[in-house]
């Protein structure tokens, strides 16, 4: 029945939920953060093998 | 009697499963709507958030599927005005073969610190090793040590070396014994005997000082000592000391030396080539002090001697500010 945890998910579900692999990545304001892998997967590329200079620019650093 | 009890129950049978049904459907309907609302707030929160993953690449993800990381807690954070800034060696260079005494070095300094009189902070000496050698200028500052005579004989901590490399005064402490001055071989340290005679408006940045022995944007204490400070206000602000600015010909480079890094305003160089190149050496380097200056010796030089000489003045004064 739909009050009686027909919505919550299977412990089956919970398992996987649990065993999500995250990734570390980086915030611009230089502090980490943590993203499931199956996110970054379907993420947006904005540019790929970013060179130093452009790293520090995106983190705001005087060069 | 009997039929008509049959027909109530029945109709109340009936009505009961009626309004199970109902209640199934509605709570279905509900259930669907609160698990599409939870979704939308779970999985698409509008707000994009670009990150940077491990391999260099530049990436966009939905904020909300972001997992914020704890971090430790840095106890070493709180800045400590004696410990200095941390991982940094500040050395300053000094290139004689540049300088022509044009004095805006001390003008700058002696503005920005509000010196007058014989205080000045920093000196230009007229030099000559013989009399058959060409003369030349030289600029002097304090030489923030890495051994300190001056903090080895201070009685009440008064001066004191940074991790970073700075020598400083906190002239709250200081009591005036002026042993420091007499320690110190290269006698850059001055003395306040007077009220300072300078002429200064009162600004907001005054009103509400606090003061700190790094900071130079007050006047001089009377009864206490005074000496170049490397200006750790200015490199802070990620800025140059004022007499590396103000210096129209490059003479002094400022810099870290863990980067083995200076920088006179114009052009950045790594120290240690700039040292080997031209010879760079310490004053009275046998003396043990570890000084923090270095001096390029005035070879192949750049500017005439004599057009110094109009702004010599032996120092018996100094421009007050401006």
């Amino acid at each position: 029945m739909p009050f009686l945890g027909f919505n919550q998910p299977s412990p089956k579900e919970a398992e996987i939920l649990q065993e999500e692999e995250y990734e570390t990545l980086l915030k611009p304001d230089g502090t980490t953060v943590k993203v499931k892998v199956s996110t970054l997967k379907n993420s947006k590329v904005l540019k790929k093998n970013i060179s130093n200079t452009s790293l520090l620019g995106w983190l705001g650093k005087k060069i | 009697m009997g039929d008509h009890t049959k027909k109530e129950r029945r109709k109340f049978l009936d009505n009961g499963l009626k309004l199970g049904i109902a209640a199934a459907i509605g709570g279905l309907g509900i259930s669907k709507i609160t698990s599409k609302l939870n979704a939308n707030t779970e999985h698409n929160s509008g707000e994009k958030m670009e990150l940077m993953t491990v391999d260099g690449t530049l990436i966009e993800v939905d904020s909300s599927e972001v997992m914020e990381v704890q971090h430790a807690e840095d106890h070493d954070q709180k800045y400590n005005v004696r410990e200095g800034m941390p991982n940094r060696k500040f050395v300053m260079v000094i290139d004689l073969a540049k300088c022509k005494n044009a004095l805006k070095c001390q003008q700058s300094c002696n503005k920005h610190h509000y010196i007058t009189g014989d205080n000045a902070w920093l000196k230009v000496y007229k030099m000559q090793e013989e009399k058959d050698t060409a003369p030349y200028w030289m600029p002097t500052t304090c030489m923030h040590c890495d051994q300190p005579a001056c903090v080895t004989v201070c009685p009440v901590d008064a001066t004191f070396k940074r991790k970073d490399g700075l020598v400083l005064i906190d002239n709250e402490r200081c009591i005036g014994c002026r042993f420091c001055m007499a320690a110190c071989p290269y006698s850059t340290r001055v003395f306040n005997w007077s009220e300072p005679n300078q002429e200064f408006t009162l600004n907001m940045d005054m009103v509400n000082h606090q003061y700190s022995p790094e900071h130079s944007g007050m006047p001089s204490v009377k009864g206490t000592v005074d000496k170049c400070d490397f200006c750790p206000h200015q490199v802070q602000k990620n800025e140059l000391p004022h007499c590396v600015t103000a210096c129209p010909n490059g003479v002094f480079y400022f810099g870290d030396k863990y980067e083995d890094t200076v920088n006179n305003g114009e052009e950045t160089v790594r120290l240690s080539k700039l040292l080997e190149e031209k010879a760079g050496y310490r004053l009275m380097d046998s003396l043990g002090t570890e000084p923090s200056v270095y001096y390029l010796p005035p070879v192949d030089r750049l500017v005439d001697f004599e057009d110094g000489l109009e702004e010599y003045n032996e120092f018996k004064s100094v421009d007050k500010p401006e």
